[in-house]
């Protein structure tokens, strides 16, 4: 125990051991003892203090990564910071290789920031800017990574914001509306581009010196076809400006164009009388939204001055109302529509915008009407876009339909089947994926009464949810997808075993169709998954009553359990999960006895005792018994590559249980044969992954692996070799784009290993 | 479900009871997320507290509030909370030496690689930490913030409504009182 300080004497202290530890060393002691002059006690104290500073050992070392300014940037020279947002800092550079002189801004992901939410942000406004090449907003120039950050370039406008401008320069109000129809053209081009603003304010619109106005930062602007129901969430947290925000945005409803003509009408409103609808300064959210969501906007010709009143009532007040109405449907659902009031307006002509009352009242419903067509056309669009191939305008002449029945039902599958276990035949995989999905699609719509086909059909949905992201097997990475054509194919199957009851197969792949369904489920939706297996199970069950089940369908039921245990596991309930990986462990052991050649029972058995040795030790905290689990799972997984040494499958199969075993042992205190694990592991990943880039699972993994090994030996202090480690990792995940990753955790590894490469 | 950001603005207002109201469903929170990062297909795990409570602030605070300030009081409850769940940790695992009792709380398991991570004993270092809190209580709470809820010293001072150079200061002073506490 220290002794009490006596009061007082701690803040000498601690000014004096604060002022010391910013001197150089060596200059320390004379500054103490001038600091402490005849204290004797004071600087006993202060020495004391200063004597723990020992910067060889780490303690409490968890600083992040300190703000550095990066001196220049490829051809750009940081010149000086110009801002700070939520997730970047925007510097002003200069391009100085002699080409020519250019001044641009770039912004680059703040350090400590650069988290998986943020980072995606990031990239995606960096996207959405690619997109959008329109004279009234910032043009992208350039990108890149800095100490594994991401930056972007962007056009520099040396300019004032728009209501400062017009106020400065005493724009008169048709010069006001001609400047603020370009920030309309500049929104619906955007619009166009299938891209929401979502954060219009005077701040963000910008006149350059040729009174040109210049919309800009993206930073929280969303994709309209961005259906990715983790990007909508996060996108769905972000801050927005209160001044200019929209009800259904304050309200966290889904926002449309026409939310972005609400911040126009805002806009529009503070152009024209000279100070926003509102001051929602210093309110309490609770107000706020009751401001913003219920209360009336005023009139613009009564906000304004008198002088002003009598140019603004009438037309632009309806103009301005118009976009301001609180029910989306109500206002002006596009920029341009807006833009082309405004127009009429300037025209002398009469303008759509009329007073609130009963003759609006019965367009309403048009209103409506309208807005619901708008979508449904952006919709037609996008998918007119996509979908330009030929086949599926393909018409059913029925010597193609059977041309097109064989090479889907037969070829494409049994080449991917052939190729789906050797080394990089993802890419080739991806390929014929996407044609399969062509084809089927397109035979799907003629199948309403072919029983037959639809079996086919349905297997072929199977084969192609596998190629694009079964779980625990080589997959493209794509889990939404493969859940669609999981959907797709357990409907088809049902409808089969609905006409024939009888059938095994039917039977068994709708049961396959759906384990492989619910396995793909994530986050929010698990619980769903695990209804689905546990129906599916119950029905399995049901069918064993009445007779014993064949090795197919024991293994069918065996998944069940297995993804039900994967479900329960996830809920935390590790006793539940471990009763049933034992159930399908039991099951897939049984099926292998009846028949030693069931190779699908022997894979499934061993990818089972690998999760179990994964749930002991570290959920169950039995290390002794994952480590016998594991080994049996090694044994299994010796055996089929002995008997296929080629095979890309059983390398990847056995990287895993060897990938546990590491853990195993590192847990137990075997350091050394922990980390010598690792690195074979890492090794066979490399391996596997230099050969077939495109599988997205055996990415994770190795990336995974690299950021664990990183890690650990960091904890061994063998800083270079950590650090060579992290940057591995950094490397493999550089081409992973991380607006891509729909997996949260994955994107959080990738944050991770660029922080740590980047960090010594 | 309690309303974190509204229990934020009360608690801003000096209605001390809406800490002890919000305490738990932060906590929840923190959990629920560890629970999201351990599921996965991945033996190890490499959570940061900073992470998890920058995550945690945008579901619980961001989603429900437009008042951004309310993020520096949320960081430091998030501190809090992951300094108790830390020490709850630490305690059972002690008792679970002792009964062989085997703990699958998410959360400790999800932060035992901060543990693992640091140089200290968790149990030791919060000892230290409460006599620092006594003869300086400022410092014990930048201690708290930065080693607990893994913030920088920018948000600290953001928490503390400190300069980032105060916060500098007083951090690196406590570093060198509790290594030569703990020596």
């Amino acid at each position: 125990m220290t002794p009490p300080v006596p009061p007082g004497r701690w803040e000498r202290v601690k000014e004096i051991v604060a002022d010391a530890l910013e001197l150089p060393r060596g200059e320390r002691a004379d500054f103490v003892g001038r600091a402490c002059a005849a204290d004797v006690e004071l600087r006993h104290d202060v020495e004391t203090l200063l004597a723990a500073d020992d910067p060889d050992t780490p303690f409490l070392t968890l600083e992040r990564i300190p703000e550095r300014a990066p001196e220049r940037l490829g051809p750009y020279r940081i010149v000086r910071e110009i801002g700070r947002g939520g997730m970047g800092t925007v510097y002003l550079a200069e391009r100085d290789d002699g080409q020519f002189e250019q001044r641009v801004a770039v912004k680059i992901v703040r350090a400590g920031l650069d988290s998986e939410a943020v980072v995606r942000r990031f990239y995606a406004e960096r996207q959405i800017l690619a997109r959008l090449q329109h004279p009234n907003i910032t043009r992208l120039l350039d990108g890149g990574t800095f100490e594994s950050k991401p930056y972007f370039v962007m056009e520099y406008i040396e300019g004032e914001p728009l209501v400062a401008y017009c106020g400065r320069t005493h724009r008169t109000l048709k010069e006001r509306i001609a400047l603020f129809l370009a920030v309309c053209d500049a929104v619906e081009h955007a619009h166009r581009n299938l891209i929401l603003h979502r954060d219009l304010k005077a701040g963000n619109i910008l006149v350059d010196a040729a009174g040109t106005p210049k919309l800009l930062d993206f930073g929280i602007a969303k994709l309209l076809e961005d259906g990715s129901a983790m990007e909508q969430t996060l996108l769905a947290l972000r801050p927005m400006t209160p001044e200019t925000a929209s009800p259904e945005q304050i309200r966290g409803e889904p926002l449309t164009t026409a939310s972005d003509v609400y911040s126009l009408g805002m806009l529009l409103f503070e152009l024209l009388v000279g100070q926003p609808a509102y001051r929602v300064r210093n309110t309490s959210p609770a107000e706020l939204v009751r401001t913003i969501c219920e209360a009336a906007v005023p009139r613009p010709s009564v906000a304004a001055g008198a002088e002003r009143a009598r140019q603004l009532r009438g037309d632009l007040d309806n103009i301005v109302l118009k976009s301001l109405e609180k029910e989306p449907a109500r206002r002006y659902q596009r920029a341009s529509e807006l833009a082309e009031d405004l127009r009429r307006y300037l025209s002398g002509l009469p303008v759509e915008a009329r007073a609130g009352g009963a003759a609006y009242r019965a367009r309403k419903f048009v209103g409506r009407h309208r807005k619901s067509l708008a979508i449904a056309a952006v919709v037609a669009l996008a998918i007119a876009g996509a979908a330009g191939d030929a086949i599926l305008q393909g018409r059913r002449a029925s010597r193609r339909f059977e041309e097109l029945r064989q090479l889907s039902g037969t070829f494409l599958f049994e080449f991917h089947d052939a190729i789906a276990p050797l080394p990089g035949a993802t890419a080739a995989r991806e390929l014929v994926e996407k044609r399969a999905l062509q084809y089927l699609d397109s035979l799907a719509r003629e199948a309403s009464g072919d029983t037959d086909l639809k079996l086919e059909l349905a297997e072929g949905y199977a084969r192609i949810g596998d190629a694009q992201g079964a779980t625990f097997e080589s997959n493209l990475g794509k889990t939404r997808e493969a859940q669609d054509s999981y959907r797709k194919a357990a409907a088809l199957f049902a409808e089969v075993a609905r006409a024939r009851p009888r059938d095994v197969k039917a039977r068994d792949g709708l049961a396959r169709a759906r384990v492989r369904q619910a396995t793909t489920y994530q986050g929010a939706d698990r619980a769903m998954g695990l209804d689905l297996l546990q129906k599916t199970a119950a029905d399995l069950e049901a069918a064993q009553q009445r007779q014993p089940l064949d090795g197919s369908a024991q293994v069918s039921l065996a998944m069940c359990y297995f993804g039900s245990s994967e479900r329960e596991m996830q809920e935390l309930k590790s006793d539940q999960a471990l009763g049933t990986r034992l159930k399908a462990n039991a099951l897939l052991a049984a099926a292998l006895r009846e028949d030693p050649e069931n190779r699908e029972a022997e894979r499934w058995l061993a990818q089972s005792l690998k999760r179990l040795g994964f749930l002991y030790l570290t959920r169950l905290h039995q290390p002794d018994k994952a480590a016998e689990s594991l080994q049996q799972a090694l044994a299994i997984d010796r055996k089929m590559l002995d008997r296929d040494p080629g095979s890309a499958t059983a390398k990847a199969d056995l990287a895993l249980t060897q990938d546990y075993l590491s853990a195993v042992l590192w847990r137990t205190g075997d350091h050394a044969g922990g980390l010598r694990m690792l690195a074979g592991v890492v090794e066979a990943r490399a391996a596997l992954f230099a050969a077939d880039a495109r599988n997205y699972r055996i990415r994770y993994l190795l990336l995974s692996n690299y950021v664990v090994l990183g890690g650990w030996l960091r904890q061994e202090k063998r800083e270079a070799e950590a650090l060579a480690a992290f940057q591995s990792g950094a490397k493999v995940a550089d081409g992973m784009d991380p607006l891509a990753v729909r997996d949260a955790d994955a994107a959080a590894l990738i944050a991770r290993v660029r922080k740590e490469a980047g960090q010594r | 479900m309690a309303d974190v950001a509204a229990l934020l603005i009360r608690w801003q207002d000096g209605d001390k009871s809406a800490l002890d109201e919000m305490l738990p469903e932060v906590y929840d929170e923190l959990r629920r997320l560890a629970r999201i990062y351990l599921s996965r297909e991945r033996p190890d795990h490499t959570l940061q507290p900073t992470e998890l409570v920058h995550e945690a602030y945008m579901r619980l605070v961001a989603q429900h509030s437009v008042d951004w300030r309310n993020r520096a009081h949320f960081l430091g409850v998030a501190a809090q909370v992951i300094r108790r769940v830390l020490l709850h940790h630490a305690e059972n695992r002690s008792a679970q030496k002792r009964e062989g009792y085997s703990n699958r709380v998410t959360l400790d398991t999800a932060l035992a690689c901060l543990e693992r991570d640091s140089t200290v004993d968790i149990q030791t270092l919060n000892r230290a930490l409460e006599r620092l809190a006594e003869v300086d209580a400022r410092q014990g709470q930048i201690v708290e913030l930065r080693v607990f809820g893994g913030l920088t010293v920018e948000e600290t001072a953001e928490v503390m409504k400190l300069s980032a150079a105060t916060v500098k200061r007083d951090w690196s002073v406590a570093r060198l009182w509790l290594r030569k506490e703990l020596s």
